[in-house]
């Protein structure tokens, strides 16, 4: 049979008794440091708390925790809190770089019991006698050593024993979580302390900077902040621009929507030049705005500086409109430049032709003169012959010879005809003459119906198919001016009409006298003129026919000829009626020639 | 070359042909002259030595023109 349950003896019976206590105690610190750490999580209670129980716990004179600081170069703990038991005053402490260095080296809990005589800790000096014994567990946290917990000279005879340790080991073990933990809470604090302090001073720089600042949410694109400057320069008040989007008051498409707003986060900043504010009662003025993404406490937001450049912009502005006159006049003058040569081309073509035609129409003389002469002298001779045949001594079948009589016939045909063209060409010639007057540069008094009239043969051929010219001339006077180029004038007039009017064209030339000037009209019944085009008709250049019909200088020359002459030339039209060229001179022009020594 | 001719004679001098033909022609038919043309001065000079009546009809411009 097997024994019953041994009796437990009254030694074991203690030990549990004493062990029951022991938990009971550990349990009550634990409560007491949880009671604690909840109500107050100050590192500094939690720490001090430990320390003062471990002393009462485990019977010592002095107690500390020490923390390891992260980063420190040196001594790489930081005595948060040392506890001397029942008030006697804190022993000197000079070893505790022997100690931290040895339980970091060693990570495990340290016992000595007689300090003088164990050389582990190495030589101690005579200050550190104090020191009797001590007991060093490691604090750790998710298994980093964070800390040691000390306790100094046991008060009892034994010394420490392993179950002192045992006790320290758990105080540690529960407590070292908390007090990372107090001490990880505690550095948020003092971050975030800093971070006020930070944004404090943020404050402090965007009031004094001269330039607007506003301050926007990242993910809200609304403005947080604005500075003074900000508020003076949008001219609304702080609480109307808290709170609004930023689009709403720097109306740039890279603000309005979230995706450039992603594009500007990305780049991490932003510049944009000349931005138009617009300000409550006020010219707007222009900005060089620069976005930039920062951390404003806890924020992502967007600082936006907008640098004033008003009086940048309106200089810029004043000299791109001044550019743009020197501009606009270097270009008129050289339209006015290359107008006047164009003229002055044109004008010295006519005048090349003109000693042209005046010097081909004195070399016909002689030959017109000649064909003339020999016409008249074929005539007599035809008269004297039929005299000859008439005589009594004439033989009879001489006389009645048929082949002489049709000689005759072809020669009486061929006088008369030649005296005809003879005189058609004298009439051409003559023309010639009158058009090409090589008296240009004086001014002379002319006849303005010869002129007219001397055009007219001239365009005879333009015209013989294609109108009917009526004259309907009136009294007018002589007048003083240049007839060549008046000549020309009429003659740019007559070819305009002839080309404006179809079949069955009138061409109608009327003058008559209005006081002192004199009027010279052209009239068509042709296609008339659209009219947009009536207001360029006397631009240098306009041309509505073909490439290589008409130069588009025709009229302007006409214009200009009759502009230095003191007069006008106006038109009038009426699409698919006709039109009218009306000129207007005056009976003694002012002297032309030395207006056109360019 | 005994007796002089009495036929009043016409001299006509000229540098164009056409001009002396036209002059001739019409002289010739219209008149009883003897038209004589030369279109050099120079011939002209030598033609009068020998005739005593003439009526010089000249172009003073042809070139080498020394009848006056």
């Amino acid at each position: 049979m097997e024994a019953e349950e041994t009796p437990k003896t009254l030694t074991e019976l203690r030990e549990e008794n004493q062990r029951l206590r022991r938990a009971l105690e550990e349990l009550s610190i634990l409560n007491q440091i949880g009671t604690v750490i909840s109500s107050t999580m100050s590192l500094n209670g939690i720490v001090e708390l430990i320390v003062e129980e471990s002393v009462a716990q485990l019977n010592v004179e002095q107690g500390a925790v020490m923390l390891l600081q992260k980063m420190t170069e040196g001594d790489p703990f930081r005595t948060m809190a040392r506890k001397a038991y029942s008030g006697s005053d804190i022993v000197p402490f000079r070893f505790g770089q022997q100690l931290t260095g040895w339980m970091l080296k060693n990570q495990k809990p340290l016992l000595i019991n007689n300090v003088k005589e164990d050389d582990r800790l190495g030589a101690v000096s005579s200050g550190d006698l104090e020191i009797r014994s001590l007991l060093s567990v490691p604090l750790r946290a998710k298994g980093q050593m964070v800390g040691l917990l000390n306790v100094f000279n046991k008060q009892t005879e034994e010394g420490f024993t392993h179950d002192d340790q045992k006790l320290l080991s758990i105080i540690a073990s529960q407590s070292a979580q908390v007090v990372e933990n107090a001490r990880l809470y505690e550095e948020l604090q003092s971050k975030s302390a800093d971070l006020q302090q930070s944004e404090r001073k943020y404050r402090s720089l965007m009031q004094e900077a001269g330039e607007a600042i506003l301050l926007a949410d990242f993910t809200s694109r609304r403005i947080m902040e604005v500075n003074d400057e900000g508020v003076r320069v949008t001219g609304l008040p702080l609480d109307v621009i808290r709170g609004r989007p930023l689009s709403g008051i720097i109306p740039v498409d890279e603000f309005a929507d979230a995706e450039a707003f992603e594009r500007l986060a990305e780049a991490g900043r932003l510049q944009l030049s000349n931005i138009k504010l617009e300000r409550r009662n006020a010219e707007p003025n222009y900005y060089d705005v620069n976005a930039s993404l920062i951390h404003y406490g806890d924020h992502r937001a967007v600082q936006v500086i907008c640098h004033d450049v008003t009086e940048r912009e309106k200089l810029a502005s004043h000299l791109r409109h001044h550019a743009e006159e020197l501009e606009n006049e270097v270009h008129q003058r050289t339209r006015d430049l290359r107008e006047s040569q164009m003229r002055l081309v044109q004008q010295e073509k006519m005048a090349a032709l003109g000693r042209l035609v005046a010097g081909v129409a004195h070399e016909m003389n002689t030959p017109i003169g000649t064909i003339t002469s020999n016409a008249d002298t074929l005539a007599r001779s035809l008269v004297k012959l039929r005299g000859i045949l008439s005589l009594d001594s004439c033989p009879e079948e001489v006389r009645n010879d048929r082949l002489l009589a049709q000689v005759l016939t072809v020669l009486d045909d061929i006088s008369r005809i030649n005296g005809l063209a003879c005189e058609r060409i004298v009439a051409i010639v003559g023309s010639l003459r009158n058009f090409a007057r090589l008296d240009e540069a004086e001014l002379k008094t002319a006849d303005l119906h010869e002129g007219l009239d001397s055009t007219l043969t001239l365009v005879h051929h333009e015209l013989k198919n294609r109108a009917v010219v009526k004259k309907e001339y009136g009294d007018i006077q002589s007048i003083l001016c240049h007839p060549n180029q008046i000549n020309q004038v009429f003659m740019n007039l007559l070819v305009n009409a002839s080309q404006a009017v179809k079949d069955k064209g009138e061409i109608t030339i009327r003058t008559s006298r209005e006081g002192d000037i004199v009027v010279v009209q052209i009239s068509d019944n042709g296609v008339g003129i659209l009219p947009d085009n009536l207001q360029r008709i006397f631009d240098p250049g306009f041309t509505t026919k073909g490439v290589g019909v008409g130069t588009g200088l025709g009229l302007s020359i006409c214009f200009k000829i009759v502009q230095d002459h003191g007069g006008r030339i106006d038109v009038e039209s009426e699409v698919g009626k006709g039109s009218t060229f009306t000129i207007r001179l005056p009976l003694r022009s002012r002297p032309v020639a030395e207006q056109n020594q360019l | 070359m005994t007796a002089p001719d009495r036929t009043p004679v016409l001299l006509i001098v000229d540098d164009e042909e056409m001009v002396l033909t036209r002059l001739r022609s019409f002289f010739m038919l219209e008149t009883e002259y003897e038209v004589l043309t030369f279109s050099s001065p120079a011939e002209a000079l030598e033609a009068v030595k020998t005739k005593t009546h003439y009526c010089p009809v000249n172009d003073s411009l042809t070139g080498g023109n020394r009848l006056f």
